[in-house]
C-alpha cells in the first residue's frame, strides 16, 4: 500500500468527501436543531407564555372602598418597598412587598388577611377558565400548597404558592402567591415542550440557561464547515439535479 | 424499480431543499455561533446599566401622602394602584388595566404622591431617571421624543424619550413615555446584536419575534434537508461507503 500525498489530500479535502464525513456526525445536531426550531417558530410565543390564560373582567378598585389611608400603611410597615391597592375576591386590600416577603391588609380597616386558603386559591383559578382561556369543564385535579422547594418550571422566588393543575389536555397549571392572591405563573404542556426543546437547541442538557457552552461551540462550528461544503457540492453537481 | 425511485427522489429533494434553505442555514449557524460566543452583557446592551434603586426611606415621609380615596375620584375607575419612586419621589401609578407585559399599550397615569398633580414625564424627568440607570462617564448628547414604531424596539406600543450619551459605545437609553419605566439601553454593541437575532430569527418584516411566516416555511425545509440527509447517511452506512481508502 503505498500513499500518494497529494491525491490523498486532494481527495479528502473535496466537498464531497467533507460533506460525507462531518456529516456522519453532525446530521445530529442538525436534526435536531431543525426539529426544536421548527416547533419554536410555529408555536405562537403568546400561547407558549399562556398569554390567552387571563381572567374576563377584572375588578375596579373604588374610592369608597379605601378607608385606611396609605400613609397609616406605610406606618404600620416601615420596611414596605412597595405598596399596592388592588381588588381581590371581591374586597379592596393593600399588598406590602417587604423583604422578602409580602403581606395582605383589608384596605377597609387595615387588618391583615390570612394567608390564602385552598378554597380561595381554587376561586381564583376558576376565574381563569372560560371560552379561549382554561377549558370551562376541566376541573382542578391537584391543588398543593408548595412552600420549601418550588419545581423546575417555577421561580422559586414566588414561594410559598399554591401550585393547581388541571385535568385537561394541557394540564395547564397555574401557581397562586399564598401571600398575595397574585397569579405568578402559568404553564401548560406546549411550555414544558418548548423548555426541553430550548435545553436541546442550545445544547444544555443540565439547567439549561447557559448558551455559551463548549459542545454547542464545536457542534455550530463542525455543523458549519460540513453545510458549507454541501453548499460547494451544490454548484459542483449543478447538472446533475437540473 | 419503485425504491430506486424513491431514493433517487429523496436526492433530488436534499439537493434543492439546500439550493433554498443552504445560505440561511449558514446564516442561522454563524448566528449561533456568535451568540454562544458574545458575552450577554454585549447582547443586551447592559455594558453602563444598573437597575434603578428603591426610594429611600431615610428621606421619605409618609405623612405627606395624598389618601388614594381622594386620588381615585378624580378619575376613571382604576383596576389597581401601586407606588413607584421617579427621581426619588414617590409617585402612584394607576392602571386602568393591567397589562402582562411592559411593552403593551399601558393606560396609566401618574400621580405625585405628595401633591396630588399629575406627572407628566417630560425632557428633565426622562433625562434624570436615563442617568439614574448609567454607570458609564459620559455626558447627555440629546433627547427625544419618539411615538411610534421604533426600531430599536420593535414591540413597544408606548412613547418613548430616547436620551444619548456621548460615551465610547453611543448609548442610547429609552425612557417608557406613560410611566417613567426605564425600557433599556442599546449601544454599538447591540446594533450588532439585534442584527444578528434579526438574521437568526428571519424577522425580516421587523416584528420582533421569530413567529414570521419566513421562520415557518424555512424551519420547516430544514427540517426536511437534515431527514432527507439522515436517510443519505444510513444509506451510506447500509452500502459501506464510509471505508476509509486512502489508496487509488
Amino acid at each position: 500500500m503505498t500513499l500518494n500525498p497529494k491525491r490523498t489530500f486532494k481527495k479528502i479535502s473535496s466537498a464531497q468527501f467533507v460533506h460525507r464525513w462531518l456529516m456522519l456526525i453532525f446530521a445530529i445536531p442538525l436534526v435536531i436543531w431543525g426539529f426544536t426550531g421548527s416547533y419554536f417558530v410555529l408555536m405562537d410565543m403568546g400561547f407558549i407564555r399562556s398569554d390567552h390564560i387571563v381572567v374576563e373582567q377584572t375588578d375596579k378598585v373604588s374610592a369608597s372602598s379605601v378607608s385606611y389611608p396609605i400613609m397609616q400603611v406605610y406606618q404600620d410597615f416601615p420596611e414596605a418597598k412597595k405598596v399596592t391597592l388592588k381588588s381581590l375576591l371581591q374586597q379592596t386590600v393593600y399588598q406590602i412587598n417587604l423583604p422578602g416577603e409580602s403581606v395582605l391588609i383589608s384596605a377597609q380597616s387595615g387588618m391583615q388577611l390570612d394567608a390564602i386558603s385552598e378554597q380561595q386559591a381554587k376561586t381564583i383559578a376558576h376565574t381563569l377558565q372560560h371560552q379561549g382561556a382554561i377549558s370551562p369543564s376541566a376541573s382542578i385535579a391537584t391543588a398543593n400548597l408548595l412552600t420549601s422547594k418550588a419545581p423546575s418550571e417555577l421561580a422559586s422566588r414566588y414561594l410559598p404558592v399554591w401550585q393547581l393543575v388541571f385535568d385537561d389536555m394541557a394540564k395547564s397549571t397555574l401557581y397562586i402567591s399564598a401571600q398575595t392572591g397574585s397569579v405568578v405563573t402559568k404553564r401548560h404542556e406546549y411550555w414544558r415542550w418548548f423548555d426541553l426543546f430550548w435545553k436541546w437547541h442550545i445544547m444544555d442538557y443540565d439547567d439549561g440557561e447557559t448558551i455559551d457552552n463548549a459542545l454547542l461551540f464545536y457542534s455550530a462550528i463542525g455543523s458549519f464547515i460540513a453545510v458549507f461544503s454541501g453548499v460547494i457540492l451544490l454548484w459542483q453537481r449543478r447538472k446533475r439535479y437540473s | 424499480m419503485k425504491t430506486k425511485k424513491i431514493k433517487r427522489w429523496l436526492k433530488v429533494c436534499h439537493y434543492w431543499l439546500g439550493a433554498i434553505v443552504g445560505i440561511q442555514l449558514l446564516i442561522w449557524l454563524g448566528t449561533g455561533i456568535y451568540f454562544n460566543i458574545t458575552p450577554s452583557e454585549n447582547l443586551k446592551g447592559s455594558h453602563y446599566y444598573r437597575s434603578i434603586a428603591p426610594l429611600d426611606l431615610t428621606s421619605f415621609s409618609s405623612h405627606d401622602l395624598e389618601p388614594l380615596s381622594s386620588i381615585l375620584e378624580r378619575f376613571k375607575p382604576m383596576e389597581q394602584v401601586s407606588t413607584i419612586v421617579l427621581n426619588n419621589r414617590p409617585v402612584y401609578l394607576l392602571d386602568e388595566q393591567v397589562q402582562r407585559y411592559q411593552h403593551n399599550c399601558q393606560q396609566q397615569v401618574l400621580v405625585d404622591a405628595y401633591s396630588g398633580k399629575e406627572v407628566l414625564i417630560d425632557a428633565d424627568l426622562a433625562e434624570s431617571i436615563a442617568l439614574q440607570s448609567y454607570t458609564g462617564s459620559g455626558e447627555i448628547k440629546s433627547h427625544r421624543q419618539l411615538s411610534t414604531r421604533f426600531k430599536e424596539w420593535p414591540k413597544e406600543c408606548n412613547p418613548l424619550w430616547q436620551v444619548s450619551i456621548n460615551d465610547d459605545l453611543n448609548t442610547r437609553i429609552y425612557i417608557n413615555g406613560v410611566n417613567g419605566r426605564l425600557v433599556g439601553h442599546k449601544n454599538d454593541h447591540t446594533d450588532l446584536a439585534d442584527l444578528m437575532f434579526k438574521l437568526h430569527f428571519m424577522d425580516y418584516s421587523h416584528q420582533g419575534s421569530f413567529n414570521n411566516p419566513f421562520s415557518w416555511v424555512f424551519g420547516l425545509m430544514m427540517l426536511l434537508l437534515s431527514l432527507s440527509g439522515v436517510y443519505w447517511v444510513i444509506e451510506n452506512l447500509v452500502m459501506k461507503r464510509y471505508r476509509f481508502k486512502l489508496k487509488k
